[in-house]
């Protein structure tokens, strides 16, 4: 007899799935496949959190989203003034009065004080100006500018 | 669904991998329990090759070998590591505990007993003999897990066969024969 036809008469001993099966199988789960889904609810409430800040900070600290505002778009507004030159019409002291009236509900930033132009030169080009623009009832611009004598504080 | 299906969406799909985990759990458990024979040492070895099998999954391409001699050939890597670190902790111990164990002459028909001489064998010849005559796979399968060429399985499993025979004495072969005989 060969040691090949006694090799295959043996009985390949059994190995039923026990417990050890399970158990595996289960860890195996909880590795690959729980792992993602606990980190969506995480990755849920972070991002919440973020936005959640974002708009207390908005609220508390307008100056501070309108700084953000303008250290993106800052140029925008700026070309605005630049541009519009055939259409700019100096506001009025009453005129004028209003608009600081409805832009000191949206800033209270009180060491950077107003100006009134009454021509583009008033504007020194050796000092910082912060210029805001809104509209008035008409639908029309109204740039608002104020000179900055300090950087303004932050809250 | 066919297997590839099932493995493709095992990556990402739960249901998936529990089609194909209850398709090889077996097979992989009885080839590592054969190796290694120790039911503990098997389990280790079984988690440590499904842990890398999934780990790795994304890496595996159906180009040149099916999911199953893939993941026998995580196993048999997973073996030798076993081998190997228990060699390099162990080496005083394992000489005792076999120079102890001697195999019944009553049951040669099991496993137990031609386990015994086989674990004489370089890894590799174990292997083999496992693979073709206890697993019953045929040399195509055996060359898709090892990577190795149809031809040279043969030549090598004619030479592990003739290593055991002389592991094996001759008194003992002889009975041994007769009783299957």
């Amino acid at each position: 007899m060969s040691m090949r036809k006694y090799l295959e008469s043996i009985k390949a001993p059994e190995a039923p799935p026990g417990p050890f099966s399970v158990r595996l199988k289960y860890e195996l789960k909880k590795e690959f496949f729980d792992r993602g889904r606990s980190w969506f609810p995480m990755a849920s409430a972070v991002a919440a959190a973020i936005m959640l800040v974002l708009l207390i900070t908005v609220i508390v600290q307008p100056d501070l989203a309108d700084q953000v505002h303008f250290a993106f778009a800052p140029q925008q507004i700026e070309q605005s003034v630049a541009t519009e030159t055939g259409n700019r019409q100096f506001l009025s002291d009453e005129e004028y009065s209003q608009t600081v009236a409805r832009l000191q509900t949206m800033s209270n930033d009180s060491r950077s004080p107003a100006i009134h132009v009454r021509d583009l030169q008033d504007l020194d080009p050796d000092k910082s100006y912060l210029i805001r623009r809104t509209t008035d009832d008409s639908d029309r611009n109204i740039y608002f500018v104020s000179e900055v004598r300090s950087r303004p504080k932050m809250y | 669904m066919t297997e590839k299906e099932l493995v493709m969406r095992a990556k990402k799909d739960i249901s998936a991998f529990d089609q194909i985990y209850e398709m090889h759990f077996q097979k992989i458990f009885r080839y590592v329990l054969m190796r290694v024979n120790n039911r503990d040492v098997a389990e280790e070895v079984v988690s440590n090759v499904f842990y890398k099998a999934m780990n790795k999954l994304h890496m595996f391409r159906w180009r040149s070998i099916p999911f199953s001699a893939w993941l026998y050939r995580i196993a048999a890597n997973e073996i030798s590591n076993y081998y190997r670190k228990r060699k390099r902790g162990g080496v005083i111990v394992d000489k005792v505990r076999v120079e102890l164990e001697i195999p019944s002459e009553e049951e040669p028909m099991s496993y137990d007993f031609i386990h015994h001489y086989m674990k004489q064998l370089p890894h590799n010849d174990q292997d083999i003999i496992v693979l073709r005559y206890f697993e019953k796979f045929s040399f195509t399968q055996i060359a898709e897990m090892t990577g190795k060429k149809e031809n040279t399985l043969r030549v090598n499993l004619h030479r592990a066969l003739k290593k055991l025979e002389s592991l094996i004495p001759g008194e003992v072969l002889d009975d041994v024969y007769e009783k299957v005989s």
